[in-house]
């Protein structure tokens, strides 16, 4: 299965803090700016972020170690709810990355 | 592939397979009617004439111009005659000829053939169709009057000699013999021929109804069984001469039989031919009524059409929960491919769109399904879906941990279902083309395997239960379909598919005639409606009322046909009640029960009327209890069910029948019924003897004694033609004279001519089926089977019910080897089969 995916920018909605528990949404705000700029124009970093988004946030800002350690846990916590990737093979991938609002959540998933 | 003309399925028989068909119907029907004829013979007034081994060959030729197929047959025929003999012996005055004299019996036997010409068609606006008669010729080849002439004169010579033997002063006049026989033999061939003739024109014409189920406009697009019709087709151009069964199936087909040419390739026996439009408008219904499609619109632009095969919903919103997730259908295309000729597909096109907090997707999917053919079933194979997904996700969703190849799965297990609700669709045409290929054996193991290999790996564990859930969704609509009547199949064969070809869809193959063995004819195939609290007498075809003779089943209220009696008497007349009696102001509803009369029986069975043949309706185990059923057990609607309560009903006159029955919504009882010529023509009267052995066990009421018995068996030919030989069975194997043990309790057998007898040991019960399989001289059949269940203990009872004086001074009773009388209702029972066979 060929998959595009594009990674939209927008701030985080309040309702996220019940959802992610031990993450601080305001510092997770101001990593917006420089992780898309970081992205941006480099689909393999993109990709990278798909797949680790805590090492492509270490990267981007290295500084913001407590967020990050729970943003590793959180990832931790959810490839051991989807074993073996769920069962799906992508064979393709093409990211892009744009600024701007985030899709409008229509059911919780 | 062939024009249908208008038909959206045609089943065609090839002259070879046709033949086997006219073989299976006509043989029996004719056979019957040659034994017994009378022959106006002169100079031989009592004369009989017996066709034996009447064949018809299993070919026809079909001549499609005149509508007509025609097949050969070919026989021995026996003619008895008694010639007056007085004329032919002269007798000295004062010497009395011998009475016997008078009537001396002769015969002669030569070779008979015939050529059957006869039409197939249906009688516009009938739900049968019949088998009509156009032309019979019937000759006597290699009868040479001559040498009959002299066979008969040495024959009479001999009989007259043999009876005035010994008598003195008798002589006989040769040249008178001579004579008589010559005059005999001229007229033999022409009212052989004539007498023939005239009988096989009297077994036409054969009618064969058929259901027509009811089409229900909103319940399968419209789709259904709207129209038959039937004909007899000239060969073509690479095409061979056919019987044509054509239906219609879609609410507006415009079928014209008229315009039909013989679609059967040249070589092939048999074929099925669906129309493509057909075919796609079936597929996009049963998508429609897919439960993961649920809402789907009318196709929009309308379609399928001839000129454009697809059905698709361009712009839509259908939503779909899957997995607990949204899905919005926005595209669904299903088409006919027929862009390259050799390689005929359906394409499948979908797009929809979900979403979820901090992401949304957009999904394509592409696919293929051809269909083909695995041994000799017909399958979907699936084409490797080719799935383009795009998902948008808010950068902060992948950062705290929602992983893109979970949203993936989650797609993918949704998209699977979707799909399968395709397949299954398609599947279902398949199911139902195979069904009616008359192959329905493991298809749908078949089914589930073909649509699993040919999906990603990835999507089986979810695509499995999905596709079995959606196929039986899906099964409730096109699988459903009778594209031709189920009697028509079973009267002129089915299809065993060999090779199929796609576009429009053809099933090749050999045509799979099942006759029912030396099935006898049916005298009548009727329908009947029956009020409560009146009767049916098979027989007469006819509603009766309870007290008349001939009742045969009862379609009453209980408690209402007790007759007689001061009870009776001070009831309400059931006649004017609509619902039951009316006792003091409060009604008891008293529903109706089907039940036989004696000495009817009713055996209820799970097999389908259609399917139901004489033979097993014989084997069914009638008893004197009647038998029947409630009304819970009847169903109940306002047209024709498509499964009634199937019975074999043995009528009070002697003959099997087969009848569906079901209530319509005023409670009358409808009865459809196949009534065969079938008296009993062999009965078995059982007799038993019983020793009794050791004490079992004893309490102050009873003394359980082992015992040991004989039951000896006799078969009673009724109606067929000595001499008559038997075959007896138990449990299937035959029995031997001096043969035993036998599994069920036997210790050994005995058989006689017409007889046979069964030993158990003591204490051993027995329990198993004693069948006689009974042959007469034409070959014709009669099988009669018994269920036994016997014990291997009696038990007695010890309460005294005689004068105690005469119980004081008897002997104690000691276990005595005499034989003992068997229970009552046993006695009974074979005193009533004695009686019976009276």
């Amino acid at each position: 299965m060929s998959v595009s995916v594009t990674i939209v920018g927008g701030a985080p909605p309040p309702d996220l803090a019940a959802q992610a528990p031990g993450i601080s949404l305001e510092e997770l705000a101001k990593l917006e700016g420089p992780l898309l700029d970081h992205l941006r124009g480099t689909p393999g970093e993109a990709a990278r972020f798909l797949d680790d988004p805590a090492s492509v946030l270490r990267k981007v800002a290295p500084q913001a170690g407590g967020l990050l350690t729970a943003i590793e846990a959180r990832q931790a916590a959810a490839r051991a709810s989807v074993p073996d990737g769920g069962g799906v093979e992508l064979t393709g991938l093409q990211v892009d990355v744009q600024k701007g609002k985030p899709p409008k959540p229509t059911r919780e998933t | 592939m062939a024009n249908l003309a208008g038909f959206d399925v045609c089943m065609a028989i090839g002259p070879t397979g046709l033949g086997q068909v006219l073989q299976t119907q006509l043989q029996p029907a004719a056979r019957s009617a040659l034994t017994g004829v009378p022959v106006p013979l002169t100079g031989a007034p009592i004369s009989t004439l017996d066709v034996e081994s009447f064949t018809i060959a299993p070919g026809a030729s079909i001549d499609g111009v005149q509508h007509r197929a025609t097949v050969i047959a070919s026989g021995t025929a026996d003619v008895r005659m008694s010639v007056d003999g007085t004329g032919l012996v002269t007798a000295l005055p004062g010497v009395q000829i011998p009475p016997a004299v008078s009537s001396v019996p002769i015969s002669t036997s030569f070779a008979v053939a015939a050529s059957l010409a006869v039409t197939i068609n249906r009688p516009s606006g009938t739900n049968q169709v019949t088998i009509d008669q156009a032309l019979v010729t019937v000759t006597t080849p290699g009868f040479s009057q001559q040498a009959v002439a002299t066979s008969l004169a040495q024959q009479l010579t001999a009989k007259l000699n043999a009876i005035i033997q010994g008598i003195t002063g008798l002589t006989l006049q040769t040249a008178q013999v001579n004579a008589a026989a010559n005059a005999i033999a001229a007229d033999v061939a022409g009212e052989v021929v004539s007498a023939v003739t005239s009988r096989l024109r009297g077994i036409f014409p054969l009618p064969f109804v058929f259901s027509m189920p009811p089409v229900n406009a909103s319940a399968f697009c419209g789709i259904g069984l709207h129209d038959v019709q039937l004909a007899l087709l000239a060969g073509g151009a690479g095409a061979d001469p056919c019987l044509a069964i054509a239906t219609k199936q879609m609410p507006g087909a415009s079928g014209d039989i008229g315009q039909l040419a013989s679609p059967l390739p040249s070589g092939e026996p048999a074929g099925l031919f669906f129309d493509n439009l057909f075919l796609t408008s079936a597929i996009c219904c049963t998508l429609r009524h897919a439960p993961q499609f649920a809402g789907l619109p009318n196709p929009d632009p309308p379609g399928p059409t001839t000129t454009d095969p697809c059905c698709r919903w361009d712009n839509i919103n259908v939503q779909s929960v899957m997995n607990n997730q949204t899905f919005n259908v926005h595209k669904a295309r299903v088409c006919l491919d027929s862009s390259n000729a050799a390689d005929k597909r359906f394409t499948v096109h979908l797009e929809m769109t979900t979403s979820g907090t901090g992401w949304d997707a957009t999904v394509n999917v592409d696919f293929g399904i051809r269909l083909g053919l695995q041994g000799k079933t017909v399958v979907p194979i699936v084409e490797q879906p080719v799935i383009d997904p795009h998902v948008n996700f808010a950068w902060w969703v992948i950062a705290i941990g929602i992983l893109l190849v979970a949203v993936i799965a989650l797609i993918a297990a949704a998209l699977a279902a979707l799909v399968a609700a395709i397949i299954a669709a398609l599947a279902s045409i398949s199911i139902s083309l195979v069904l009616t290929a008359g192959i329905a054996g493991a298809i749908g193991a078949l089914v589930g395997i073909a649509i699993v290999a040919a999906i990603n790996d990835a999507l089986t564990s979810s695509l499995t239960a999905t596709v079995k859930a959606a196929a039986n969704a899906a099964g409730t609509g096109m699988s459903a379909l009778s594209v031709i009547p189920d009697e028509l199949q079973a009267l002129f064969g089915q299809v065993d598919a060999s090779v199929l070809h796609f576009d429009d869809v053809q099933v090749l193959g050999p045509l799979v005639v099942k006759p029912p063995a030396n099935e006898p004819a049916i005298l009548v195939v009727d329908d009947l409606v029956v009020p409560i609290d009146q009767d049916v007498d098979l027989d007469r075809g006819t509603i009766v009322s309870v007290s008349d003779p001939g009742c045969d089943l009862m379609w009453h209220r209980v408690g209402l046909v007790a007759t007689g009696g001061a009870l009776a008497a001070a009831a309400p007349i059931a006649s004017v009640l609509p619902h039951g009696s009316d006792l003091g102001g409060i009604v008891f509803e008293f529903p109706p029960t089907l039940e036989a009369r004696r000495p009817a029986g009713f055996v209820a069975v799970a097999s389908s009327y259609v399917g139901l043949h004489l033979a097993q309706v014989r084997g069914l185990p009638f008893g004197f209890g009647g038998g029947g059923a409630g009304q819970d057990r009847i169903p109940q609607a306002a047209s024709p069910p498509e499964r009634p309560l199937v019975a074999g009903v043995l009528t009070g006159e002697g003959r099997y029948a087969k009848c569906a029955f079901w209530r319509d919504l005023g409670n009358r009882l409808h009865v459809r019924f196949t009534l065969w010529d079938t008296p009993a023509r062999v009965r078995v009267v059982p007799r038993w003897t019983t020793v009794r052995g050791d004490q079992v066990s004893s309490t102050p009421l009873w003394t359980v004694y082992n015992v040991s018995r004989t039951g000896t068996f006799r078969a009673i030919p009724i109606t067929l033609h000595a001499p008559v030989t038997y075959t007896w069975l138990w449990n299937g194997t035959p029995i031997q004279a001096g043969g035993g043990p036998l599994p069920g309790g036997v210790s050994s057998t005995d058989v006689g001519l017409d007889w046979c007898a069964l030993h158990t040991d003591f204490g051993v019960g027995l329990d198993g089926e004693l069948c006689v399989q009974a042959t007469d001289r034409f070959g014709v059949q009669a099988t009669v089977c018994q269920l036994l269940h016997v014990s291997g203990t009696d038990r007695v009872s010890n309460v005294v019910v005689a004068p105690a004086v005469v119980a004081a001074t008897e002997p104690p009773v000691e276990p005595s080897p005499g034989p003992i009388l068997l229970p009552l209702h046993e006695q009974l029972r074979s005193r009533l089969e004695e009686l019976a066979n009276r």
